[in-house]
């Protein structure tokens, strides 16, 4: 890559915002795209002329930086945070979801029968599920839809069937000991009503988005 | 940076994703010569564009893996085929005003 060229990323690269996402992926598709350029304009013109007009075709770096940082404010917050908080939710979510995958796995094989062992078990894997999607949210923001899509909507699975896991396993308390704790069960069914207000809202952002 | 796109560039990324070009500079070239140099940008202008798109998921992007010059490609996603039609009838509702109220000789 010329000097012409590199000078150019450099101003680029100094005026872009540190924490930009994709910064370097960025000054790599402007490098490639501005090599490009030089090289088809280079047919009608000396090379040195060719690599001037390509920057002067290209634009303004300050200006560019000022539209891939706007591009950075509108990025989800998850995707603004400092790194270390990133890895530091993604290893304690795995440690956690790990933890409740292993209470679910021995309330499965050896627990007390009074509640279903089931019901806990899918408890605990749900809320696994919804601690692990959780920290791959915020540890990477997960920008690609597909993948998003499908997290967001496991996601709003998991809390539903926490809510029913919940209801099902008052329900059981209260038909062994008589006693029927209702607010189990009334938390049961709001963990329900969030998870399917959380999928509706989130389908309807996205045919918004779309429009 | 003057916008020459009347502040419709991503219909016309997205158009011009949609119609084939597949990396920035493609995207570039088509919409100059679709216009007839109309919208002669400047070329930087589009990358924004074209990373918020992705960010949005109307896109999805990778690194050319084949010889030859290194590219990031890009491709629109089901979702930016949704939203490529949903800015296309926009358009056509706002030029059909447009040509209604000025007329269209």
């Amino acid at each position: 890559m010329s000097a012409t060229i590199s000078g150019y990323l450099a101003a680029l690269a100094a005026a872009l915002p540190a924490h930009l996402p994709d910064r370097g992926r960025i000054l790599a598709e402007v490098g490639d795209h501005l090599c490009e350029s030089r090289e088809r304009l280079s047919a009608s013109m000396t090379l040195s002329q060719a690599e001037e007009e390509a920057i002067r075709r290209f634009g303004d770096p300050d200006a560019l930086a000022l539209l891939f940082s706007g591009l950075a404010s509108a990025e989800p917050g998850a995707a603004r945070a400092p790194r270390v908080m990133n890895r530091v939710a993604a290893v304690g979510g795995v440690v956690a979801a790990a933890g409740l995958l292993a209470l679910g796995g021995w309330w499965l094989i050896d627990a007390d029968p009074v509640i279903g062992r089931l019901p806990r078990a899918i408890a605990a894997g749900a809320a696994a599920f919804v601690v692990i999607g959780l920290a791959i949210l915020q540890a990477t923001g997960l920008r690609g839809a597909t993948g998003r899509r499908l997290l967001v909507g496991g996601l709003c699975g998991a809390v539903v069937l926490l809510g029913v896991a919940g209801i099902v396993g008052t329900l059981e308390l209260g038909r062994a000991s008589g006693d029927y704790e209702w607010y189990g069960a009334g938390l049961g069914g709001l963990l329900v009503i969030q998870g399917v207000v959380g999928a509706w809202a989130f389908g309807a952002r996205r045919r918004s988005s779309a429009a | 940076m003057k916008d020459t796109t009347g502040g419709r560039m991503e219909l016309l990324v997205l158009g011009a994703v949609g119609a084939g070009a597949a990396h920035g500079y493609a995207v570039i070239d088509l919409l100059r010569e679709r216009s007839s140099g109309t919208f002669d940008l400047a070329e930087g202008t589009v990358y924004p564009v074209l990373h918020r798109l992705e960010s949005r998921g109307h896109l999805q992007s990778r690194w050319s893996d084949g010889p030859g010059r290194r590219r990031r490609l890009y491709r629109l996603t089901p979702e930016g085929e949704s939203a490529l039609q949903a800015h296309r009838r926009d358009w056509q509702v706002f030029a059909a005003a447009v040509n209604a109220t000025v007329g269209s000789r």
